[in-house]
């Protein structure tokens, strides 16, 4: 009987030892929390190719094509494009804040094991191969490609996130890959 | 139970069978999926009884089940959100209704073709295709014919290695394997010389020679004259109602049903009515028959 009330004893002082320090790092996490990004997400490229789009997708398409544009969000320690991603479309509207996106801009994001990364098909509706067998969705940051997943590039505060869609497989957002 | 839409035509099984597998493929409305489904299942249990209700409900329906859980699973398109997983994406109405059609197209068709294989036998199959294409009709009806005789062999020379004391169900694991080898081999040999032999058989009877006749009594009946036109005419009706849009339903980013217009009504009717073509038949002579009968 002692032994097993000095065991929990054992396990409830550890167990809030751990509970401490994940209190302390998050602690860390919001202290650095004060800096921001800025992301952006647009479709622009498909107001051009407006013939080619899925008809049934033409009311997701904002009439300026512009999803988010420039939204700071608060960067935090270890950040990554794919955190910051998710964290701002989980609970941002689309710019034009349409009936859609109450609970946030719905995402459709993608991670392929055999590549160990992260491949966004859809945001707010509009998919990959809606507009031109070609289109589908890039990223920049600080106004460049990158050749990582998405979860492998870090942000840093004042950084510039861009997602851009293509229409043509790159050239039209000015990729060169 | 008296079969009487088999005593009907093959050319009227066939493409009753032809066109009603072929919409229940093409449609996604969920009226015509329903009607697809209920009447496959009313004549599926008219032919097999209590073994076609005991395949839908341990079979059929897992995998419809199976077929909706993978879709809601993996597809994450749609606007209307159930719940959010943690790494961002969503489960979604429209994909677990996507999911729901899908299943329910290919229990439609699987149930089509358990019936199909109920009534086109391969001599009604050889009848309408042998004359037109006799070299495909024959390999299509053998190759339709492979599996169930490749069973059936394999019970045969199982149960004679059984009985000289080399079954597969005794003795060492290796013993085992050795034995399974031998009928494997034993049953491959004798499905390929099988197969030369009917070639050679059918052959040797000018099967394919120009002017060679075949005996066969499926007449044409009066209902025959009364079902082909009907299922012309229906398979004309969906075709427009396809092309016309006017039962169309879209899952993609809303759930879409085309609106409701008498033309659609009428569509949905005569859908009604085709899919339950054999049904109706069926049920109408059986009746027919009680009366007769009561009336001695």
């Amino acid at each position: 009987m002692k032994k097993i009330f000095s065991l929990i004893l054992f396990v409830v002082i550890i167990s809030a030892v751990f509970a401490s320090c994940g209190n302390k790092d998050k602690a860390e996490e919001t202290k650095n929390s004060t800096d921001y990004c800025t992301l952006s997400i647009s479709c622009a490229t498909i107001l051009d190719n407006a013939d080619k789009l899925d008809s049934k997708k033409n009311e997701f398409v904002p009439s300026d094509g512009v999803i988010l544009d420039n939204l700071k969000i608060d960067v935090l320690k270890g950040d990554t494009v794919y955190e910051v991603f998710k964290r701002a479309c989980a609970s941002n509207p689309c710019n034009e804040r349409c009936s859609y996106c109450t609970k946030g801009i719905l995402t459709d994001v993608q991670y392929s094991a055999s590549y160990d990364s992260y491949y966004v098909s859809g945001i707010h509706q509009i998919y990959a191969g809606d507009c031109g067998s070609y289109s589908g969705w890039l990223f920049k940051i600080n106004g460049e490609f990158s050749s990582k997943s998405m979860h492998k590039v870090s942000v840093n505060p004042g950084d510039k996130i861009e997602f851009v869609f293509s229409c043509d497989g790159g050239p039209d957002v000015g990729s060169n890959f | 139970m008296i079969n009487s839409f088999d005593s009907c035509h093959p050319i009227t099984n066939f493409s009753f069978f032809i066109s009603v597998i072929i919409f229940s493929m093409l449609f996604q409305h969920p009226a015509f999926l329903l009607i697809s489904l209920f009447s496959a299942l009313c004549y599926n249990c008219m032919l097999k009884q209590k073994k076609a209700l005991k395949s839908f409900f341990c079979f059929y329906l897992p995998m419809l089940a199976v077929v909706t859980i993978i879709n809601l699973l993996f597809s994450h398109y749609g606007v209307t959100v159930l719940f959010r997983m943690p790494n961002g994406n969503n489960m979604t109405l429209e994909s677990l209704a996507f999911g729901l059609v899908r299943g329910i197209i290919i229990v439609n068709v699987i149930l089509w073709f358990s019936s199909y294989n109920e009534i086109m036998t391969s001599d009604k199959f050889m009848y309408v295709f042998g004359k037109r294409i006799p070299a495909i009709a024959l390999i299509v009806s053998m190759s339709l014919r492979f599996v169930p005789l490749f069973i059936e062999r394999f019970k045969i020379i199982s149960a004679s290695m059984k009985s000289i004391g080399k079954g597969i169900d005794k003795g060492k694991f290796s013993e085992r394997i050795k034995n399974s080898a031998k009928i494997l081999s034993i049953l491959v040999t004798w499905s390929l010389e099988n197969a030369i032999e009917t070639s050679d058989s059918m052959r040797s009877r000018g099967y394919g020679l120009k002017g060679r006749k075949s005996f066969s009594d499926y007449n044409f009946t009066n209902y025959d004259y009364l079902f082909l036109p009907f299922i012309a005419i229906a398979d004309v009706l969906m075709i427009i109602s396809l092309i016309s849009g006017a039962s169309e339903a879209i899952y993609n980013p809303v759930i879409e049903f085309s609106p409701m217009t008498p033309f659609s009504g009428i569509a949905i009717g005569v859908y009604f009515l085709l899919c339950f073509l054999p049904s109706i038949f069926e049920l109408s002579e059986v009746i027919k028959w009680n009366r007769l009968k009561s009336k001695i």
